[in-house]
């Protein structure tokens, strides 16, 4: 079952002049295509300005296509009296974490998405301790966000969405602003949501993180330019670097190898662990894979 | 380009002292910063990164210790602090959100504008820094917020160096860009080095990246917890882990070689690290 499905989108931004006129337009998303599947873990690369932004906020109606149509489980986004089913479906979590916490304390941050849904109280509790806890942060319910650190705020954006029980989660670019230790509590949470079968779409300059996804993406122009498995997209790193992406360091060391000789077997290793036993067992053994 | 030096003396810093709000920022820092030479500041989020930018150009000021620049107290009663301020260039994180001006060229003009210099020489500046940072002549008249992530970012950039400081300090200034974006401002920083002899020192939280400078900072709680050539201090991977760092690729890879059993010296990067495997593979 299609829970996302884009069909020949286009969405352009007017520019202006000082006064306020209208002096043209910039064509962010272009005859855009793509079926997401129920459940799927996907990654959206692409360079600054690519359209991978504005095509994610046409996943749950924050953006009208101008052209082509949107389906979010079925219901075309254009129509504006299902927009709060749509927005219950598709939850958000955006870049900084500044800017997503709404409340003085955190329980009742969480508790404000499905509080505005009419979630009767006694399952507005149920939500928001579940919630909290998913994302590992149970123990702060009745703290202020304001002392947490980057990767718990995101947490705490996760869990609100999470409150409104969504069939999707967009992450725009959710882990650019953290450290390396935040980073890594963010993609563990949002693994942990996938696991659930929730459907996920992370949008990232991290080629790392992508490499941990089912399907990657590239937008360029507002189009579709790749789309495969991880080791389909960065196996042709020669064409995604066009796109201004850079394949995984992984990938890069076991092109330095294969260039020198080495034969290290069909399979693309994306992470470490995995390259360093393919490494390992070939230098060993003398076998291919 | 001014060659300067500046000297962090014991310096520390406390937010909110004698108040039940008191946190450390900066304890005991001995630290110097050359002209010529590149620094990268690294430790997790807390770790005092921030604090220890804001008292390299006098934005805070230590409640112990000196900051010398040039063997002078910044601090003291006579020092005028524009001189820190022009010798000492800050760019924040995500310096975009701070253009304002209604021209790319007046936005980079503002700064040695209140350095004193003349509309003409500002003019000079600009242009200079801006052809520095790669932003063509065309773009000087346009609203510098109808440029991309990455030229607004640069122009920023640009703002602080028409001032022309013989050190340049920056917070994480390829977060949040597209690889090709981060390799632009990386490859810009080299080259102010090499031909501005400008010091770099650099703030990022990755490691990959912290390992191209000559000097590696490690914080932690606000003290230096690690200090020295990028090569020393990754080595201390045990080190590092504990205070939720990393080492770079390159060393994680060699340390997951040598525990299936492949028998490797220090590799510090894919080259490196690529060499001495064919070698292996070919004997």
């Amino acid at each position: 079952m299609d829970l996302i499905k884009a069909e020949d989108i286009s969405y352009s931004f007017k520019e202006y002049d000082e006064e306020g006129n209208v002096t043209g337009a910039r064509t962010a998303v272009d005859h855009l295509s793509i079926t997401v599947p129920a459940g799927t873990f996907l990654a959206v690369l692409g360079r600054n300005g690519s359209g991978k932004s504005t095509f994610a906020k046409h996943l749950n109606a924050l953006l009208i296509p101008q052209e082509g149509t949107v389906y979010v489980d079925g219901i075309d986004t254009s129509k504006a009296k299902d927009m709060l089913l749509i927005r219950r479906n598709v939850g958000m979590v955006f870049q900084n974490p500044d800017n997503q916490i709404v409340s003085t304390v955190i329980e009742e941050d969480v508790a404000f998405g499905p509080e505005n849904l009419g979630v009767p109280h006694g399952e507005l509790e149920d939500r928001v301790y579940s919630s909290l806890e998913k994302v590992g942060m149970s123990e702060y319910a009745s703290n202020s966000p304001t002392k947490l650190s980057g990767g718990q705020k995101q947490r705490i954006a996760i869990a609100g969405v999470l409150a409104m029980k969504p069939k999707a989660v967009v992450f725009d670019e959710a882990t650019a602003m953290l450290d390396p230790k935040g980073r890594r509590e963010v993609m563990a949470a949002l693994k942990k949501l996938h696991e659930e079968g929730i459907t996920i779409i992370h949008i990232t300059h991290h080629m790392e993180e992508a490499s941990e996804a089912e399907r990657v993406i590239i937008i360029n122009d507002g189009k579709v330019v790749m789309d495969g498995t991880p080791q389909e997209v960065f196996g042709n790193h020669a064409e995604a670097e066009k796109y201004g992406l850079r394949a995984p360091n992984a990938v890069l060391l076991r092109d330095m190898l294969k260039d020198g000789g080495m034969r290290l077997g069909e399979h693309i290793a994306l992470d470490e662990k995995e390259l360093a036993m393919q490494i390992a067992s070939h230098l060993r053994g003398g076998e291919d894979d | 380009m001014k060659t300067i030096k500046l000297v962090l003396e014991n310096v520390s810093y406390v937010y909110n002292p004698g108040t039940i709000y008191e946190t450390v920022g900066i304890t005991d820092a001995d630290l110097s910063f050359e002209s010529e030479k590149s620094y990268a500041v690294i430790g997790h989020t807390g770790s005092g990164k921030s604090t220890l930018l804001q008292l390299m150009n006098g934005l805070l000021s230590p409640a112990k210790g000196r900051v010398l620049l040039d063997g002078e107290d910044v601090h003291a009663k006579k020092y005028k602090i524009k001189k820190l301020r022009s010798s000492v260039g800050l760019v924040f994180q995500y310096p975009e959100y701070q253009l304002f001006e209604e021209t790319v060229i007046k936005d980079v003009c503002f700064g040695p504008k209140n350095l004193g210099y003349t509309p003409e020489e500002c003019l000079e500046l600009a242009k200079e820094a801006l052809r520095l940072v790669g932003i063509e002549e065309d773009k000087f008249d346009q609203n510098p917020f109808n440029l991309s992530g990455g030229q607004k970012r640069r122009v920023a950039i640009a703002g602080v160096l028409a001032m022309n400081p013989g050190i340049l300090v920056l917070d994480e200034p390829a977060a949040g860009l597209d690889p090709e974006g981060k390799e632009q401002i990386l490859s810009l920083l080299k080259t102010l080095r090499e031909t501005k002899k400008m010091g770099i020192v650099m703030v990022s939280h990755n490691m990959d990246d912290a390992s191209g400078a000559d000097e590696v900072i490690v914080l932690d709680k606000g003290s230096i917890a690690l200090k020295g050539s990028a090569r020393e201090v990754f080595k201390e991977y045990e080190r590092l882990a504990g205070l939720g760092l990393d080492v770079p690729f390159a060393m994680r890879m060699t340390r997951l070689l040598r525990s299936r059993g492949i028998d490797l010296p220090d590799c510090f990067d894919n080259e490196e690290l690529s060499k001495a495997l064919l070698k292996i593979y070919k004997r």
